[in-house]
C-alpha cells in the first residue's frame, strides 16, 4: 500500500506543479497590463514604472514565478486589488464552499448509492426503470435551473425557505442549514445521478461476478450477499468515480453560490474574473486545482483502503 | 436409496435471439458415496443442469422437471430451505478457482462465513476450524494462509480453499464443476487425489463434472455423457470404457490419450449452437453413423446392458476403435 | 472417418447477423427511439429556426410586455415584449452548436491522443495521463472562466472551453479500449504480420473502439449542451441580444415574482434537449454493448 500511495502523491506533486505553471502562464496571457489596473486612475508612468517594480514585475517570468511560488509556499499569494491578503480571502470563503460541498456529497453518496443497489438487485422490475429514469432526468437537468425553479416553489410561492443568502453555522445553526438546504440539494442531485449510475453498473458486474454465485452456493442469505460479497466490491468502483465527480462539483458549487448568493469560493472566482483581479484570480485557481488534486489522493487512499490487492502486497507468493 | 434423483430437468434461457434449450429432459441419480461423472463438451449443458437443481442460474432461466433430495424437490422448495441446504447439504465447487473466490475478504473469513451460517459457530471457532480445513485439503502452513487474500494465493491453492469451503459442513453431496480444468496438469493429480481422499475419508458423494474422460476413469464410479442438452449414454465406468455405444462417446474416448492407443483423433465439427438445434438426432451432422432416420428422428435412451443407457439408433464401439 | 462439418452452414453472415441483431434490439427501445426523434427534432429546429420560427428572435412587441401566453404568443413575451417560443426556437442555434462542435473538437483532440498513450504505453502513456490529470485538475468552469478571461466571452470560445473540459474524460475511455484492444489477438496476428503501425491502428483499433466512442459521444453533447447554458447564464457565452437559452435564463432571474413562466421555458428546452440525447446515449450503450452482443 505505500508503494501504491507514494506513487500516487509523487504524481499529485508533479500535477500541481504543472498547475501552478499553468495558472502562472494563464494569468500572465491575460490581455492588460496589471501594473496598469493596479494603478486605476493614475496612468502616470512613473508611477507605474514603480509599481512594477514593488510587485516584481519588471523582473524576468521564471524569477517572478519562482518567487510567486515560494510565497505560496509559506501561505503568502499577494495582496489583491484592494490590498487585501489573497490567502486570507480565500481560508475565510473556503469553509462556506466545504460546507456546502460536503451536505451535497452526503445528500448525493446517500441516495445515489442506495437507489444504485435497489435498481441493480431489482434490475428489470419497476424500481430499477423508476431509479434509472430519475437519475437520466437527473443527469438531463441543468442544476442551476433547478435552482431557479426551487426558488421560485420554496421561497417566492411557498416562502419555507429563504431564497438566497448564507447564515454562519456558529451564528444560527438552524438559519445555516435552511440557507444550504435548496443549494446543497442543487448540488447534490447531478451527483446523486451520476453515482446511481456508476453504482447500479458497478453492482450489475459484482452480482453477476462468480464470487456472487460461490455466496449464494454457501447459503447465504440474499443480504448478505448483495450488502457484503457484491457491495464491497462495488464500492471500490464507486470511490474512484466520486473522485472523478469533484471537478463537476466545484464547477457546480461556482454556479450554485452564484444563484443562492453564498458568499462561497465559487463565488469568489466569479469575482476574481469579472473585478479582473488577477492576483486573486490566480490564487484561486491555484487553491482549486490544489484542493482538488488533494482530495483526490484522499480518494486514493480510501480506494487503497477498499482494496486488499494494493492493501496486501501479492509478494508472499 | 438414492440421495438425488433428477428427474425430466429441463432448462431454457430466453435470450434475444429466443429460447435456447440448455438441458433437455435430463433424468439422472446419485448414490450415497457414490462418485458420478458428468462428461462432455462445454456448452453442452452439464455444468447448467447442475447450477439449476440449487437454482444458481440467472432469472433468465425457466427450469422444469423434479430434484428430489432428502425429501424435498429443491426446484420448489421455498428459498429458506434451499439456503439450508446450499453449503450445508450440498456443496459447490466451481470452475473458476481465480474468479470464484471475493478477491475482497480473507480467505479464512470466507470459509469461515459458511460455518458461522449453517452451524453457528463463533468467529473465533469457525477461524480455528477454517484451520483445519485448509490443512485437509493439504494447504501448507494453514496459520498463515487463513489471513491472506484469494490474490496472494496460487491457482491450485485457490481450488483447494473452494474445496474445504464447500466440506466446511460436511456436505452430502460435492459438485465439483470442472475442478482442474483451469490448473497445470500437475496441480490437477493433487486435486483429483483429495477428491478420491474426501469420498473415502467423509464417505461424501461426489458429481464430478469434466470434459475429460481421463480425469473420469480415475474417480468416478458410473459416468454420463451428455451432447447439446441431453444425455446420450450412462454406464458404470469399466462398462463405458471397455463397451463404449454412442458414437460421441467413442469420439471422446478417441481423444483421451492412452499408451498403445495409438494416433489421438478429435471429432470433427463443433457442438452446435442450442438455439439451432438439428431436427433429428443432435449429434447427426457429426456423426460417421448418421442417416436419414438419424437426420430425421430424435433417438430414445433404451437399455443395452446392466446399468448401460444410450440414446443412439446405431450403438456399438467403434470399429477402428477396437483395432 | 467421415465425420461431417456442417457447422459452418448452421451459421449465417454474422455481420448480417449482428446488423439484424442490433436492429432489433433498436426497435425493442422505445425510449431510445423518442430519444432520437427528439434530438432530430432540436437540431431541425435549429437549422430551420428563420422558416418555422413566428417572430424574428429580436423583434420586440411593445404592446405585449411581459405578456401571458396567448394565440399571438404562444408561450407569451418577455420584458421587452419579445416572443418567448421564437427566441426559444432561435436560441437551439447556440445550443446545438456549442453541443455539437464542443463534442467534434473534444473528440479530435482526444481520440488520437488517447490511442497513443493506449496503444504504445511507455513514456507517451505516463506523459499523458499526467496532462490529462491537470486538464481534470481544472474543472470546465474554470478553464471556460479562464478562456473568457483571456480571449472576451463568446460562443466560440465557450464552445472551446467546453471541448477542452470535455477533453480528459473522452482520453481515458479512448486510451482503455487503446489498451485493450491492443491485446486482442488479431490484433497480435497483424503485428506478427508485419503490419505497419498506422494501418493497425486504422483497421483494427480505430474500427472496434468505434461503438464506444459514438456512445461517449452522445452522451458528451447533452454535457456541452447544459455547459453551454451555464457559461451563457454567467455572462461567459453567448452574449446578448443573440438569443441562447442561458442568457434568456439570466434574463429571467430579474422577474422570478412576476413572471416565473420566463425562467420556466428555456429550462425545460435545456431539459428536453439533453434528456433526449441522454437517451438516445443510454440506448445505443445497451444496444452495442459488447457483452451483450451475441
Amino acid at each position: 500500500m505505500g508503494g501504491f500511495l507514494l506513487r500516487k502523491a509523487g504524481a499529485a506533486l508533479i500535477v500541481v506543479f504543472i498547475s501552478s505553471v499553468v495558472v502562472f502562464a494563464g494569468v500572465r496571457a491575460l490581455p492588460g497590463d496589471p501594473a496598469i489596473a493596479l494603478g486605476g486612475e493614475n496612468r502616470d508612468p512613473a508611477v507605474v514604472q514603480a509599481i512594477r517594480h514593488t510587485y516584481g514585475l519588471d523582473q524576468p517570468l521564471p524569477v517572478q514565478y519562482v518567487k510567486w511560488v515560494g510565497r505560496a509556499l509559506r501561505g503568502d499569494l499577494g495582496l489583491d486589488a484592494r490590498q487585501l491578503p489573497v490567502a486570507h480571502t480565500i481560508v475565510t470563503r473556503i469553509p462556506i464552499t466545504l460546507e456546502l460541498a460536503f451536505l451535497s456529497v452526503l445528500i448525493g453518496s446517500l441516495i445515489g448509492l442506495l437507489a444504485g443497489v435497489i435498481a441493480a438487485v431489482r434490475r428489470g422490475k419497476i424500481s430499477d426503470h423508476a431509479a434509472t429514469t430519475s437519475a437520466l432526468v437527473g443527469l438531463s437537468l441543468p442544476h442551476f435551473w433547478l435552482g431557479l425553479m426551487m426558488i421560485i416553489l420554496f421561497a417566492v410561492d411557498l416562502h419555507w425557505l429563504p431564497a438566497s443568502g448564507y447564515v454562519s453555522f456558529r451564528e444560527h445553526p438552524l438559519a445555516n442549514l435552511e440557507h444550504m438546504l435548496m443549494p446543497a440539494v442543487v448540488l447534490g442531485t447531478g451527483l446523486s445521478a451520476v453515482l446511481m449510475r456508476q453504482t447500479r453498473s458497478a453492482m450489475l458486474t459484482s452480482l453477476s461476478a462468480d464470487y456472487v454465485r460461490t455466496a449464494r452456493a454457501k447459503g447465504l442469505a440474499e443480504r448478505s450477499v448483495v450488502g457484503k460479497h457484491a457491495l464491497r466490491n462495488s464500492l471500490i468502483t464507486v470511490t474512484t468515480v466520486i473522485g472523478l465527480q469533484l471537478g463537476a462539483l466545484i464547477s457546480g458549487a461556482v454556479i450554485t453560490e452564484q444563484i443562492f448568493v453564498i458568499p462561497g469560493f465559487g463565488r469568489l472566482t466569479l469575482e476574481a474574473i469579472n473585478q479582473r483581479d488577477y492576483t486573486l484570480l490566480q490564487g484561486v485557481v491555484l487553491v482549486a486545482a490544489t484542493g482538488y488534486v488533494v482530495v483526490n489522493l484522499l480518494v486514493d487512499v480510501v480506494y487503497s483502503l477498499l482494496n486488499p490487492r494494493i492493501r496486501v502486497s501479492g509478494a508472499t507468493q | 436409496m438414492s440421495l438425488l434423483e433428477v428427474e425430466d430437468l429441463s432448462v431454457r434461457f430466453d435470450t434475444d435471439d429466443g429460447p435456447v434449450h440448455a438441458v433437455d429432459h435430463l433424468s439422472l441419480t446419485l448414490g450415497e458415496s457414490e462418485v458420478l461423472g458428468v462428461v462432455g463438451e462445454s456448452g453442452c449443458g452439464k455444468s447448467v443442469s447442475f447450477m439449476s437443481l440449487l437454482r444458481l442460474l440467472p432469472e433468465t432461466a425457466t427450469v422444469n422437471g423434479t430434484a428430489r433430495f432428502d425429501g424435498v424437490d429443491l426446484l420448489r422448495a421455498s428459498g429458506s430451505r434451499l439456503r439450508q441446504i446450499r453449503g450445508r447439504q450440498i456443496a459447490f465447487v466451481f470452475q473458476e478457482p481465480m474468479t470464484s473466490l471475493n478477491p475482497a475478504f480473507k480467505v479464512g473469513n470466507q470459509i469461515g462465513e459458511v460455518l458461522r451460517r449453517h452451524l453457528g459457530l463463533s468467529r473465533a471457532d469457525a477461524r480455528a476450524r477454517a484451520i483445519e480445513l485448509l490443512h485437509l485439503v493439504r494447504i501448507p502452513s494453514p496459520e498463515r494462509r487463513v489471513d491472506e487474500y484469494p490474490h496472494q494465493l496460487s491457482g491450485g491453492m485457490r481450488q483447494r480453499v473452494m474445496i474445504a469451503m464447500a466440506l466446511a459442513c460436511d456436505p452430502k453431496i460435492l459438485i465439483a464443476d470442472e475442478p482442474t480444468t483451469a490448473l497445470d496438469v500437475t496441480i490437477q493429480a493433487g486435486i483429483l487425489d483429495l477428491m478420491r481422499d474426501i469420498r473415502e475419508r467423509l464417505g461424501t458423494a461426489i458429481v464430478l463434472i469434466t470434459h475429460n474422460l481421463g480425469v473420469v476413469a480415475d474417480v468416478a464410479d458410473r459416468v454420463v455423457v451428455m451432447y447439446a442438452g441431453r444425455k446420450v449414454e450412462e454406464a458404470p465406468v469399466h462398462e463405458l470404457f471397455a463397451r463404449p455405444q454412442h458414437p460421441y462417446t467413442n469420439g471422446l474416448l478417441g481423444a483421451v490419450p492412452r499408451p498403445g492407443a495409438g494416433r489421438l483423433r478429435e471429432i470433427p465439427g463443433r457442438v452446435p449452437s442450442l438455439a439451432e438445434l438439428p431436427r433429428g438426432c443432435a449429434f447427426a451432422p457429426r456423426c460417421p453413423r448418421a442417416d436419414e432416420i438419424t437426420r430425421s428422428n430424435v433417438p430414445d435412451l433404451r437399455s443395452i446392458g446392466p446399468q448401460h443407457l444410450v440414446a443412439c439408433f446405431h450403438p456399438g464401439p467403434d470399429v477402428e476403435a477396437v483395432a | 472417418m467421415s465425420f461431417v462439418d456442417t457447422s459452418a452452414a448452421l451459421t449465417v453472415n454474422p455481420r448480417a447477423r449482428r446488423r439484424r441483431l442490433l436492429r432489433r434490439r433498436f426497435a425493442r427501445r422505445p425510449l431510445a427511439i423518442i430519444g432520437l426523434v427528439v434530438a432530430l427534432a432540436f437540431i431541425l429546429a435549429a437549422i430551420l429556426a428563420p422558416w418555422i420560427a413566428p417572430y424574428s428572435a429580436g423583434a420586440t412587441d411593445f404592446n405585449a410586455l411581459l405578456a401571458h401566453s396567448s394565440s399571438k404568443h404562444l408561450l407569451g413575451t418577455d420584458e421587452l415584449g419579445r416572443d418567448v417560443l421564437s427566441r426559444i426556437i432561435w436560441g437551439a442555434r447556440a445550443s446545438i452548436e456549442a453541443g455539437v462542435l464542443a463534442t467534434l473538437l473534444a473528440m479530435a483532440v482526444a481520440v488520437p491522443v488517447g490511442i497513443v498513450a493506449g496503444y504504445y504505453r511507455g513514456w507517451a502513456d505516463a506523459v499523458i495521463a499526467r496532462l490529462t490529470d491537470v486538464l481534470l485538475a481544472f474543472p470546465f468552469l474554470i478553464v471556460a472562466v479562464g478562456l473568457a478571461a483571456i480571449l472576451g466571452p463568446s460562443l466560440t470560445n465557450a464552445t472551446i472551453a467546453l471541448g477542452i473540459g470535455a477533453a480528459p474524460a473522452l482520453i481515458r475511455v479512448a486510451r482503455g479500449e487503446a489498451l485493450a484492444l491492443r491485446e486482442e489477438d488479431y490484433v497480435r496476428a497483424a503485428v506478427a504480420n508485419g503490419a505497419s503501425d498506422a494501418r493497425i491502428l486504422a483497421r483494427h483499433v480505430l474500427p472496434n473502439m468505434l461503438s464506444t466512442l459514438i456512445v461517449q459521444a452522445t452522451v458528451a453533447i447533452p454535457t456541452a449542451i447544459i455547459g453551454e447554458a451555464v457559461l451563457s447564464f454567467l455572462g461567459l457565452g453567448v452574449q446578448p441580444p443573440t438569443p441562447s437559452w442561458g442568457v434568456m435564463l439570466a434574463d429571467a432571474q430579474s422577474y422570478l415574482s412576476q413572471a416565473p413562466r420566463l425562467a420556466v421555458y428555456p429550462g425545460v428546452a435545456i431539459f428536453l434537449c439533453s434528456l433526449s440525447f441522454n437517451l438516445l446515449g443510454d440506448g445505443l450503450r445497451d444496444i452495442l454493448d459488447p457483452r451483450t452482443t451475441r
